[in-house]
């Protein structure tokens, strides 16, 4: 194998950093968050035309897969930039490739999407308690397209403030579909939960009694598709938000002084500073290749989506409070930047499901029972 | 990023997965597991891999190598771990020694050490650590004296693996009064000098895998130095750079590892009758297991893609011993921990097929301090490539 990024997608990631850098700047965040602005970043980042980037040009993007939408995320995650609204948008666009009109609007003019789906869980996981039905499933006399009307909640959905269409699964008489809610339908409810990470945002979405067009698409596939995705896509998050602590970290040791000397001069800080080296680097290896392995469809892509959001964000985590101990008092402070990154890698672990959810899915995948 | 073999490297992989269909069965297994007894078996090894051309693949052509690149090599390892070969003996000569003698060594060092190597008439070891000169390597004080036509060496090294076999040794020794890293020469020692003493050491299992060995006024000729007089330092930090290839790719297969066990735990059952895979605790091991092996698997790959793009090592290349290291730790513990009473019976009890995970355990512990202990890897790190200020 051939383990490396082609020219262009280093140049796509460089770009995209010099423009978070010049545009999204430590300071302009924390002040976007403090006000729980996302509204302004989300606007710049689609007249950019970044949220193209990752889709096929029939549906207005500007290719690339998800190896791009990786890169993204990790930058995303490395500048802690207010995301879900991407996030969502590239999990539910998906959904809409009988659309290409739909779905082009939600990649170019910023009428987002979001999967309505617990972002608890993995996005192919119904929910515990409550589920949207959907009843009266059938042709609508007016274009024929196929319409049923929902009804159910669902907790924590990832963006759903932010979008303007909802892409919902629910069950039928006929197994799960899938279907298109524009949150503007009378019966529509979002209501905003705010999030101790104040760069994403979610909110329990209210269905009662909407009437939604079903999106003619295979709903177990599009929801599997958007699972390894959403691994892939969060593990990357987690891998720039690492990247960002490191070198937080490693700045502050050079510049801090005790005892007469820089911080970074003690091998206990110097360990715990390589030790997060490892993790970005081994979280590196795993998140481009894994994202490379579903885009091609590789037979062991779910394995590798798997790893990554289990081995990163669990890695993310300790990560986090490694930098934070190399930050002392500072770094846990409100003002200070590290807050921001901590908390993004904390809800990245759980986000579409913890590790222990996704490492008992690859050990469902691999052959630990006796061949009967 | 390719997931899949190149067109050479699937031409290559194919040919050696048939070869080593034919040439295996030639040899007179089962490979005994004493040091000594194993040498006659490894050389008749060696022999085939010589005569099929696969005798020191990545050294350069016009030195009897395959002039193979870094992922060529990587197929090979893989293809003979898969199949199953012989223990590597003579690691140090073929991946360490040879190397340093194609780019330092003389015309008539060249001529006289390289094919014995290759053939595996010749073992060697590597002679750098001393009782007092582990990780501060430059703080060695065996001393080289200059007398007529030469050198005699005076003084200890130790933790020298397979040195009871070498034909030959690489050796550092002090030649000048400059500070540390100054008047360090290289020698090439033949083990059997007079004054050479080789005493067996015993590691943790009780097995003399390595020794101490004595030089006690050992007569070495000038045409056995390699580079500069003085200059021994840089050649010793080339040898270890080849090393580094090696080692990112890892000396354990972890994702084979990780299969054996898989197969392993679907023949058990627990203690309460069902089988021992359905144990929810289990499953969240193997997979965590699982994942780490495809990383260091990946963190190999990235590794020898660079070395075969004739890259500046990354920060990649210096992370893979502190991530394989407690991999290979925890994936034998595992292992183990399915045995009655934790696998811990002496490796001499024969009830117990686990034997080998024993080995594989204490061995990681070994390799976490060899070459550098994992504390000084961390600092190494954290200076070179995170820029942190020295101590």
């Amino acid at each position: 194998m051939r383990w490396d990024l082609a020219d262009e997608q280093e140049m796509f990631r460089d770009s995209l950093g010099e423009w978070l850098d010049r545009f999204a700047p430590a300071e302009t965040v924390h002040n976007w968050l403090g006000a729980g602005d996302a509204a302004t970043f989300e606007g710049l980042f689609v007249s950019e035309g970044w949220l193209a980037v990752g889709f096929a040009e029939e549906y207005g993007g500007q290719g690339g897969g998800l190896l791009e939408l990786a890169l993204t995320a990790e930058r995303l995650g490395r500048h802690s930039a207010p995301s879900s609204a991407w996030t969502a948008s590239v999990l539910a666009v998906e959904a809409l490739t009988g659309l290409p009109g739909r779905a082009a609007a939600v990649l170019t003019d910023g009428s987002f999407a979001a999967l309505a789906v617990d972002a608890d869980r993995p996005p192919d996981e119904p929910g515990p308690v409550v589920q949207v039905e959907a009843d009266r499933v059938g042709l609508d006399g007016l274009d024929g397209q196929e319409i049923g009307v929902l009804r159910g909640t669902v907790r924590s959905v990832l963006g759903a403030d932010r979008a303007r269409y909802l892409v919902v699964p629910a069950s039928t008489a006929a197994g799960r579909a899938l279907f298109l809610v524009d949150v503007d339908t009378e019966g529509v409810g979002i209501r905003a939960r705010e999030l101790l990470d104040r760069s994403r945002s979610v909110a329990d979405v209210d269905l009662a009694d909407v009437p939604a067009r079903r999106l003619d698409v295979d709903a177990e596939r599009v929801l599997a598709q958007a699972a390894l995705r959403a691994a892939v896509l969060v593990a990357a998050d987690s891998l720039g938000a690492a990247e960002r602590m490191l070198r937080l970290a490693v700045e502050y040791s050079k510049q801090r002084r005790q005892f007469g000397v820089p911080i970074g001069s003690f091998q206990a800080v110097k360990h715990a500073a390589a030790s997060i080296l490892v993790s970005v680097e081994a979280a590196r290896s795993i998140v481009y290749f894994a994202a490379a392995s579903v885009d091609q469809g590789n037979e062991d892509a779910a394995l590798h989506a798997a790893t990554a959001k289990a081995q990163v964000t669990a890695a993310g985590e300790q990560a986090a409070d490694s930098a934070l101990t190399m930050h002392g008092a500072i770094g846990y402070t409100w003002e200070h930047e590290l807050q921001l990154a901590y908390k993004r890698a904390k809800l990245n672990k759980r986000l579409f499901g913890a590790p222990g959810v996704w490492n008992e899915r690859l050990a469902a995948a691999l052959p630990l029972l006796p061949v009967s | 990023m390719d997931l899949a073999d190149s067109p050479g490297e699937r031409h290559f992989r194919a040919e050696v997965r048939e070869w080593l269909a034919t040439a295996l069965p030639r040899l007179p297994w089962p490979e005994p597991a004493d040091l000594v007894e194993k040498l006659p078996f490894w050389r008749q090894w060696q022999r085939l891999l010589f005569d099929a051309g696969y005798a020191g693949l990545s050294w350069p052509k016009e030195y009897g190598g395959g002039g193979a690149d870094a992922k060529i090599r990587a197929v090979f390892a893989e293809e003979t771990d898969r199949a199953g070969v012989p223990e590597r003996l003579n690691i140090i000569g073929e991946d360490l020694a040879g190397p340093t003698i194609i780019e330092f060594g003389t015309d008539e060092q060249k001529e006289r050490f390289l094919r014995p190597i290759l053939t595996g008439e010749e073992i060697w070891c590597q002679l750098f650590s001393e009782p007092e000169a582990g990780s501060d390597l430059a703080s060695l004080r065996t001393r080289a004296t200059r007398v007529d036509g030469g050198w005699l060496l005076q003084g200890q090294k130790i933790w020298t693996s397979r040195a009871h076999l070498a034909a030959n040794g690489i050796l550092l020794a002090r030649t000048g009064g400059g500070p540390r890293h100054k008047g360090i020469t290289y020698f090439l020692l033949p083990m059997d000098a007079d004054g050479v003493t080789i005493r067996p050491l015993a590691h943790m299992l009780g097995e003399a895998e390595f020794n101490e060995v004595f030089l006690d006024d050992v007569f070495v000729p000038d045409d056995r130095v390699v580079g500069e007089v003085d200059g021994g330092w840089r050649v010793a930090m080339a040898t270890l750079s080849y090393e580094r290839v090696a080692i990112a790719t890892g000396r354990v297969n972890t994702k084979r590892a990780v299969d054996t066990i898989i197969a392993d735990i679907s023949r058990r059952t627990g203690d309460d009758g069902r089988p021992l895979g359905e144990d929810p605790a289990i499953r969240q091991k193997v997979a965590d297991l699982y994942g780490r092996a495809l990383i260091h698997y990946l963190i190999g790959q990235r590794v020898v893609t660079l070395a075969a793009a004739d890259g500046p090592p990354g920060p990649v290349t210096s992370i893979g011993k502190l991530y394989f290291c407690p991999l290979v730790e925890d994936l034998a513990d595992f292992r183990l921990s399915l045995e009655p009473l934790g696998g811990q019976f002496s490796p001499d009890d024969r009830q117990l097929d686990s034997t080998r995970w024993l080995r594989l355990a204490y061995q990681a512990r070994g390799t976490a301090i060899a070459g550098g202990s994992t504390f000084i890897q961390r600092n190494i790190v954290a200076e070179r490539i995170l820029d942190m200020p020295r101590s």
